[in-house]
């Protein structure tokens, strides 16, 4: 595996990966597949993180222990199919609980502990797929769910998690967008 | 499936030079965010834009209803884009304010209301420092100086405008180390500079 200098810690563990997947008789190797490579753009992009944050990761003692921990990665199945989800953890560092999960089409590492739920994950690569706004009826067209259920699925998208702005002066009232969908030029 | 190209969010140059950060061309900057990690960094993005612009217009006061105007104020630059057809909200911009008064960035004028604020691109602890040091590269310590002098000078200077409120916090900084003293006439005040 090609090292740079700093990313020692940054070795993933192909073994254990390998291991997992030997428990599962049902995993295909299309899975396999992708999830490697998620891995390597996941690494690419701690790579691009380190190299870009070098002088802070050295000075900042909360980011110390990543030079030196070993990284494993976990896999599961997804629970109702469609997502597969690489989860990164190490023991107790600041990276804890950086994850890649799939958004739609797209990769995404997410740096938070806990995982992405369905909903999210429907009303994220709904998000991504209409450019990064959306109103409540596309979330309705795309799932079938009933008005209040789609509500309460708003709700905990923008009040409890955060992972939605929501925009009143809309024409349509009120629309709702999602920073990761857009590209910022700073 | 592909996904479509995503949308680019872009600075913008005001003509008069200030440059507006790319989430200012984002709509729901303009609406009250709901979550409360979003709404720190939603305030904190607005209040780096205030300041700054503040700074570059040389602006010594907001006020609440300088929300919601399209056009002929000094502050519609950032309070409306009329590129995404979006405006700052009466009700938006107090919460901003508070926050603002909350950390030090500003503070009510007069106190005892809440619809307007002198900010503080420079504190008054700063402006403090700039007053002494040019009361002493000029050759005025020691001697009395009027407010008028200072903040409407015939030569325009780093003190043109500057509200006589924010002079006055300014002054009582010093006035506190023993580095000025203020002097109340019944023609308006004045102040006197000592070396440290």
């Amino acid at each position: 595996m090609n090292r740079r200098p700093g990313l020692a810690g940054f070795e993933f563990q192909t073994q254990s990966l390998q291991s997992y997947a030997a428990l599962s008789s049902t995993l295909s190797q299309n899975q396999i597949d992708a999830l490697h490579s998620q891995l390597a753009q996941f690494r690419a992009a701690l790579s691009r993180f380190a190299s870009e944050h070098r002088q802070d990761i050295r000075r900042d003692p909360a980011f110390r222990p990543c030079l030196s921990t070993d990284v494993r990665l976990h896999w599961c199945r997804p629970a109702r199919g469609g997502r597969c989800r690489a989860e990164y953890t190490d023991s107790g560092t600041a990276w804890r609980g950086y994850q890649v999960v799939n958004v739609g089409d797209r990769l995404m590492v997410r740096s938070s502990v806990k995982e992405l739920d369905g909903d999210q994950a429907t009303i994220l690569a709904l998000a991504q797929r209409m450019g990064g706004r959306f109103e409540e009826q596309h979330l309705v067209d795309e799932t079938r769910w009933t008005i209040d259920r789609t509500r309460v699925a708003m709700d905990n998208m923008v009040i409890r998690d955060g992972l939605c702005w929501v925009d009143e002066q809309d024409d349509a009232r009120v629309s709702y967008w999602v920073p990761s969908a857009m590209v910022w030029d700073e | 499936m592909t996904t479509p190209e995503r949308p680019k969010l872009q600075t913008y140059t005001l003509s008069s030079g200030y440059v507006l950060p790319s989430i200012h061309a984002w709509p729901p900057f303009f609406t009250q965010q709901r979550n409360p990690t979003i709404i720190a960094d939603q305030i904190s993005h607005w209040t780096r834009i205030i300041l700054s612009y503040a700074r570059h217009r040389r602006l010594f006061v907001l006020r609440i209803q300088d929300a919601d105007l399209r056009e002929d104020n000094q502050w519609s630059e950032i309070f409306w884009n009329p590129r995404i057809k979006r405006v700052m909200k009466p009700r938006h911009l107090e919460t901003l304010i508070e926050s603002m008064v909350n950390a030090g960035e500003a503070a009510y004028e007069p106190p005892r209301q809440t619809s307007s604020v002198l900010i503080f691109w420079r504190t008054p602890e700063e402006w403090a420092e700039l007053l002494h040091e040019w009361a002493t590269n000029t050759g005025h310590l020691n001697t009395i100086l009027t407010f008028y002098e200072i903040i409407e000078p015939e030569v325009p200077s780093q003190f043109t405008d500057m509200p006589l409120p924010l002079l006055r916090k300014a002054l009582n900084t010093l006035t506190k180390t023993g580095r000025a003293q203020i002097i109340e006439r019944a023609e308006g005040g004045g102040v006197r500079f000592f070396a440290r």
